[in-house]
């Protein structure tokens, strides 16, 4: 199966990313300094200890260096008249297809992190599910939620 | 035309039995836990409260729910703070559940579970708990009434004189009786007796209990216990059994024009009626158990909450029948459906995937027994070509067939699932692939239809064959 059709989105989303990655590790990078402390309040052996920082550091890197590039480069959407083509996975590929015809209804989103780049994402919902591309541009993501809505409501009176 | 009416008087006792049967467990871990040492008046304080509490709300809720309809629409009034109005066009309402319950049946009434659009969000589902048989009739005529204005179409008037069609599919008495054997009850039986215990954790002395079973266990009458647990494990059985044969007595399916009508039950009796166009999808199991004597069930998906009492979505229309009627009966009930259709394997290299997966969990534990038992635990090491012959039966199983309206895919092996959905009922469609698929060109793919979490999947399968399902749902949508 060709698992590179579509259009890639923002080249912004690695640095959002790659801050949320940063934010989540800090906040378990309290939870994990916490442990530690109890630790060496028990003289707990020094291995133990060594074998968490690991774990978190792993952590880091994984969530701020590693992961988000990636993401970024396996994310494809393409949205045309009859369906809306999604794929993204790092280690599982997985690719949707949801026909124009069953969506309900669009949203875009914008959390504060989204706001400061500029970009937005967009939400579509079937009656089963919903499903997000993340980090657009902002205007392309108003683009699209007016397109898929034009799209849909024409599919659903072809539909029967 | 709209008076205003009112619930059955009986629509209390059943609501106010209803909560109190949700918290008498609570209530009594409150009173356990509270008189530790002697019962004394105070301890009784806030479980009367709660049910003086339950008891009052449940009269004043009665007081406060109102209903009625015309032609046009159903309008119900509730809430005892909160004044709540829904009205709810009749043409919207998909589909109506008619149960008589204990309660209702001694005031000669019946229970009405209305589904509407929207279901969602949590506000289109209305339980009327209480209204007379005729109401309920009416009810539905009206329903049907708006439905077929809103279609604009014409039926002949021949709908005057009436009697129920005959049933398309019963079940006799023996036949219950094999579903309530062999259906998989027994093991949800054990799981609430088990939940019932835990909440019990608060006057049931376990650690005594346990220290007593293990000297039980060390002294001479390990068969005592062994046989308590095998009594325990049979009686759940029975409990099951015996609920099964409740729910499935007297089960009936009709076909009414174009809804689909299942009757069944014994203590409580209740009728199921779901229009076909909300049919999203047909499933078929066969267990283990009861394909060795070629029967299978099948049930619907249909876009909505619980109407049957189980899980959203989904209706049984047929606990056990004969594999040969499956097709006859879903080509009278679900023209649009066909079950003949042939189905692909999956291709050759898949076969190694599928034998190697139940090795991975099972490759553990049977080191560890190794090493533990020492001379004998190595016979778990017998378990694995076990595993693997399961997993080249489930290889065999697995398929898939396209047909220009209809996917149907084919998944388990305990449990054999085969779900048809029509193409106009897809909501979407996956297909995923590791990097270890991709390696073998394999993709997994899954389908999902309307309620939320419904979907089916097969593992492995051709990546061509894949892109073919894909394209079919692709493209001007022609049906």
């Amino acid at each position: 199966m060709r698992y590179d059709h579509g259009k890639p989105i923002s080249i912004k989303a690695v640095t959002v990313w790659r801050l949320t990655g940063a934010l989540g590790t800090l906040a378990s990078g309290v939870v994990v300094g916490g442990v530690m402390w109890l630790l060496l309040r028990f003289h707990a052996p020094p291995w133990l200890w060594a074998v968490l920082a690991g774990v978190w550091v792993v952590e880091a890197i994984v969530w701020v260096v590693w992961l988000p590039p990636l993401r970024q480069k396996r994310w494809r959407y393409d949205i045309r008249e009859e369906e809306i083509d999604i794929q993204r996975g790092v280690w599982s590929t997985r690719r949707t297809l949801i026909p124009m015809a069953r969506v309900q209804y669009v949203d875009v989103r914008q959390g504060p992190l989204l706001k400061r780049y500029k970009l937005a994402s967009i939400a579509v919902f079937t009656a089963a599910a919903a499903h997000e591309i993340p980090a657009l541009r902002m205007d392309e993501a108003e683009r699209l939620c007016r397109l898929i809505a034009e799209w849909a409501k024409v599919a659903d009176s072809d539909d029967v | 035309m709209m008076s205003k009416r009112r619930l059955h008087p009986v629509a209390i006792l059943s609501g106010v039995g209803k909560e109190l049967k949700n918290m008498i467990v609570p209530l009594l871990v409150i009173i356990a836990a509270g008189s530790r040492n002697r019962f004394s008046w105070r301890d009784f304080i806030v479980p009367l409260a709660a049910v003086v509490y339950t008891v009052v709300m449940g009269v004043l809720s009665w007081i406060r729910f109102t209903y009625a309809w015309d032609e046009d629409r159903l309008l119900v009034e509730e809430g005892v703070f909160v004044r709540k109005r829904r009205s709810i066009p009749l043409e919207r309402i998909h589909g109506m559940s008619v149960t008589e319950g204990v309660w209702q049946r001694m005031a000669g009434v019946v229970q009405v579970h209305i589904e509407a659009a929207g279901h969602v969000l949590g506000e289109a589902e209305v339980m009327l708990r209480a209204i007379s048989r005729e109401e309920a009739r009416q009810l539905q005529r009206c329903v049907e009434q708006a439905k077929r204005k809103a279609e604009t179409i014409d039926h002949p008037a021949s709908n005057a004189n009436r009697c129920p069609p005959p049933a398309l599919f019963t079940l006799s008495m023996k036949e219950v009786w094999i579903v309530s054997l062999t259906s998989g009850g027994t093991l949800g039986v054990v799981v609430a007796l088990g939940a019932f215990l835990s909440q019990l954790v608060d006057f049931i002395p376990y650690e005594a209990l346990v220290r007593d079973i293990q000297s039980t266990w060390n002294g001479h009458s390990r068969w005592f216990l062994g046989g308590f647990v095998f009594v325990v494990l049979f009686a759940a059985y029975g409990v099951a059994i015996v609920q099964n044969m409740v729910r499935y007595a007297s089960f009936a399916v009709r076909k009414q024009e174009d809804t689909i009508v299942i009757t069944r039950g014994w203590l409580e009796r209740k009728s199921v009626s779901i229009p076909v166009a909300r049919v999203q999808g047909v499933v078929i199991h066969e267990n283990w158990l009861r394909r060795l004597f070629g029967y299978a069930s099948v049930s619907l998906i249909h876009a909505g909450g619980g109407l049957d009492g189980g899980e959203a979505g989904d209706v049984v229309l047929c606990p056990l029948i004969k594999k040969n009627r499956v097709a006859s009966i879903m080509q009278t009930c679900l023209s649009e459906y066909d079950p003949t259709v042939a189905f692909h394997p999956l291709p050759k290299r898949a076969k190694s995937r599928y034998m190697l997966r139940p090795l991975c969990w099972l490759v553990i534990p049977a080191v560890l027994a190794a090493y533990v038992e020492r001379p004998w635990g190595v016979m778990a090491f017998l378990l694995l070509p076990f595993g693997a012959w399961i997993g080249a039966c489930r290889f065999h199983l697995a398929g898939w067939a396209l047909s220009p309206g209809q996917l149907a895919l084919r998944s388990g092996l305990f449990r054999q699932t085969t779900t048809y959905v029509l193409k106009r009922h897809v909501q979407s469609f996956q297909s995923s692939a590791t990097w270890w698929q991709k390696r073998k060109r394999l993709t997994t793919i899954s389908v999902s239809v309307m309620p939320l979490g419904t979907r089916a999947r097969v593992v492995d399968v051709d990546e061509a064959n894949a892109v073919v399902m894909s394209r079919w749902l692709e493209g001007k949508r022609k049906k």
